[in-house]
């Protein structure tokens, strides 16, 4: 199965939290095999959201979801169920000060 | 007269169904085509049994038949699509004329339907629908919701099931412990939802036998038949519980000729069985207390085993528990302390359980405060009409005058001398209070009073306005500390417009005459001296801004 682990926080991070990043957990996970790609975000303060209707595209500043929680980073993962996921997931410490959605990909 | 072929089937049906779609879904993968096929197995048993007679093993022939019928299936559909991975998971799979597994196979599928990525109430139709067989329509009767919103519901957790890869086992032994506490959860909340609610009891019978499964499937896992015990002994009472208005009976007020003798027994010997593998759990100690109550409630017994409760659960819940029978074991006193400084957000039974003991201490008017208090919280019609009962009569006990001690009680006060006509210059001063307490970061600890020192109603009053404080305090301008004197008291709760005191005043006089009690106070030319004489207003305006509603309690003190 491969799932994507969606990371995120209702606040930024503090500076020992960040000063720790993954904690050990990339290195871990890819060493495991189980890592298939990924990448941090920047915050959704410098990010902008595209829409083309009728032709015209459309552009405003910041995310589209306006709520409290953003998404941070993202890691795909392939392992054997959802409790093996759960339990990757569950390592990772930004599930410490912040939480992480488990979800499925679409596969052929 | 012998049980003919249709008996026969809908025997199977009871013992067999959950085995064949457990076995089913570990060969194909495939809930729906489990199900299906489970029923095809049942048809074909109708059709069959009474021609060919009843075979010597049901449970095994169905699940061949059932399992003909997937393999056909699937063979068919391969044609336009790919189901290539279950027809190779069936090709590999020994013929089933052997039993061996099965049981394991059900116990897979509890622990998948119980997953704790799947929301409560997927987790219970799930299991009601592919273990113990019950149609969507009785699953949908028993949440009390429409058909197709249970049927969209079960819909949706087998896709996520089938598409999240939540995987089709028991557990491994690391993660054993906390998804059987999960799986055991699961069944006894199915449980007390139908407890709760009579429309709902199927639930309650289903839950038990769930629970009796999980006893058979796994008999070294004590906490499985202490919940088993639980839930018999509890259910061993469902025809008392309940007056014919449908009101709430207490167990002690319980016609024990109706409670269940048969299932009393069963719970007994379970949770002996249990009790003996030595590994105590919440489970068993619950169990062990309703077994208790089953043969009259031992409180001492009881009173120890929510204690070991407490510790193993740390929950409120469970302390007011002990609280509670603490208090029928040593007294309402002992179980009103224990209730110090306890808080549980909008649950009606703690105020109540307060509202009880006070009512036993013979604490009439703040035993109907906190009646008031529970009633609004309770939202179960039985639960209302039994606290609006309670209420109605410890007011009008609370209007009866009575004798009670008091301790000493620290306030702060502010004192002037009056009039009838202004009295306003003190009445407006308890809000000032408030603020000078608040200056000092205190709040007040109880509700505001005035205190008459010298009547004269002619002419001068000499009144105090105050708040009870928790520990002593410096005194400061025009607020100053003191201390209420201990001893005994005349007191009085009167529910209406305090401008009604007056009349109150004077029967709590006469009561007080006709008793031969007399008021620590002297006649003076200044007027009456009282030691201590209280109106105190139990009622917070912001609360009840309607004055007729008030309660107020006059509480004077007598002489030694």
């Amino acid at each position: 199965m491969q799932y994507a682990l969606l990371i995120a926080g209702d606040r930024e991070p503090t500076p020992e939290e960040l000063a720790m990043g993954c904690g050990g957990w990339s290195e871990e996970m890819a060493a495991r095999g189980v890592v298939r790609g990924g990448a941090g975000l920047r915050p959704p303060t410098e990010s902008t959201t595209v829409r083309v209707r009728d032709g015209e595209v459309l552009l405003t500043d910041g995310p589209f979801a306006d709520t409290k929680e953003q998404i941070g980073g993202l890691v795909l993962i392939e392992c054997a169920d959802l409790d093996e996921a759960v339990e990757i997931a569950a390592r990772h410490p930004a599930a410490g000060y912040g939480m992480i959605e488990i979800r499925p990909l679409i596969t052929s | 007269m012998s049980a003919g072929p249709a008996d026969a089937v809908a025997a199977a049906f009871r013992t067999e169904w959950g085995k064949v779609v457990a076995t089913l879904i570990r060969v194909t993968g495939d809930w729906d085509l489990a199900e299906e096929c489970a029923q095809e197995a049942f048809a074909a048993a109708v059709r069959q049994w009474p021609v060919e007679g009843v075979p010597r093993k049901p449970g095994a022939w169905l699940t061949t038949i059932a399992r003909h019928r997937a393999t056909d299936r699937i063979r068919r559909e391969v044609v336009g699509a790919a189901k290539l991975r279950e027809v190779a998971v069936t090709a590999h799979e020994p013929d089933p004329v052997d039993t061996a597994g099965i049981e394991d196979d059900r116990l897979r599928l509890i622990f998948t339907c119980c997953h704790p990525a799947l929301a409560f109430e997927a987790q219970v139709a799930l299991a009601l629908r592919t273990l113990a067989g019950l149609s969507m329509a009785e699953i949908a009767r028993a949440f009390l919701v429409p058909e197709t919103t249970m049927a969209r519901r079960v819909g949706r957790a087998k896709a996520k099931i089938r598409n999240a890869g939540i995987p089709y086992r028991v557990p491994p032994a690391h993660l054993l412990p906390e998804r059987t506490t999960a799986v055991l959860g699961v069944l006894y909340l199915m449980f007390n939802e139908g407890y709760s609610t009579p429309e709902r009891r199927p639930l309650c019978d289903e839950a038990i036998r769930l629970a009796r499964l999980l006893t058979q499937l796994m008999p070294d896992e004590p906490e499985a038949g202490g919940l088993l015990a639980l839930m018999l002994l509890h259910d061993s009472r469902r025809h008392a519980r309940f007056d014919e208005h449908g009101d709430v009976v207490l167990l002690a007020d319980q016609d024990r000729s109706r409670w269940d003798t048969t299932q009393i027994a069963e719970g007994r010997a379970v949770l002996e069985r249990v009790m003996r593998l030595d590994r105590l759990g919440p489970y068993q100690l619950q169990a062990a207390i309703a077994d208790s109550h089953a043969t009259g409630s031992d409180w001492p017994l009881i009173a120890r085993l929510y204690a070991r409760l407490a510790i193993v659960v740390p929950s409120p819940v469970v302390r007011l528990n002990h609280a509670a029978a603490v208090a029928m074991a040593e007294g309402p006193a002992a179980g009103l302390a224990l209730l110090d400084g306890m808080d549980i957000p909008g649950y009606h039974l703690l105020p109540a359980t307060r509202a009880d003991f006070l009512r036993r201490l013979g604490r009439h008017a703040e035993a109907t405060v906190a009646y008031e208090q529970a009633l609004g919280l309770a939202t179960a019609e039985a639960d209302r009409r039994f606290l609006t009962a309670r209420l109605t009569e410890t007011r009008g006990r609370a209007m009866q005058p009575t004798v009670i001690e008091r301790g000493e009680q620290p306030y702060v006060g502010i004192r002037r001398t009056i009039t009838m006509q202004t009295f306003p210059e003190i009445a407006d001063r308890m809000a000032g209070i408030v603020g000078w307490l608040a200056e000092r970061g205190l709040a007040p600890a109880g509700a505001p009073f005035f205190r008459y020192l010298v009547i004269d109603m002619a002419n001068e009053l000499v009144v105090e306005a105050g708040f009870p404080v928790a520990a002593p305090v410096e005194g400061d301008g025009e607020v100053f500390f003191g201390v209420l004197p201990a001893g005994r008291y005349a007191s009085v709760t009167h529910h209406g417009h305090p401008s009604e005191l007056m009349g109150v005043t004077k029967q709590l006089n006469e009561w007080a005459d006709a008793q031969g009690l007399r008021w620590d106070a002297e006649q003076t030319p200044a007027g009456d001296k009282f030691v201590c004489r209280l109106e105190i207003y139990k009622t917070d305006p912001r609360v009840q801004p309607d004055m007729s509603q008030w309660d107020t309690e006059l509480a004077f003190k007598l002489a030694d």
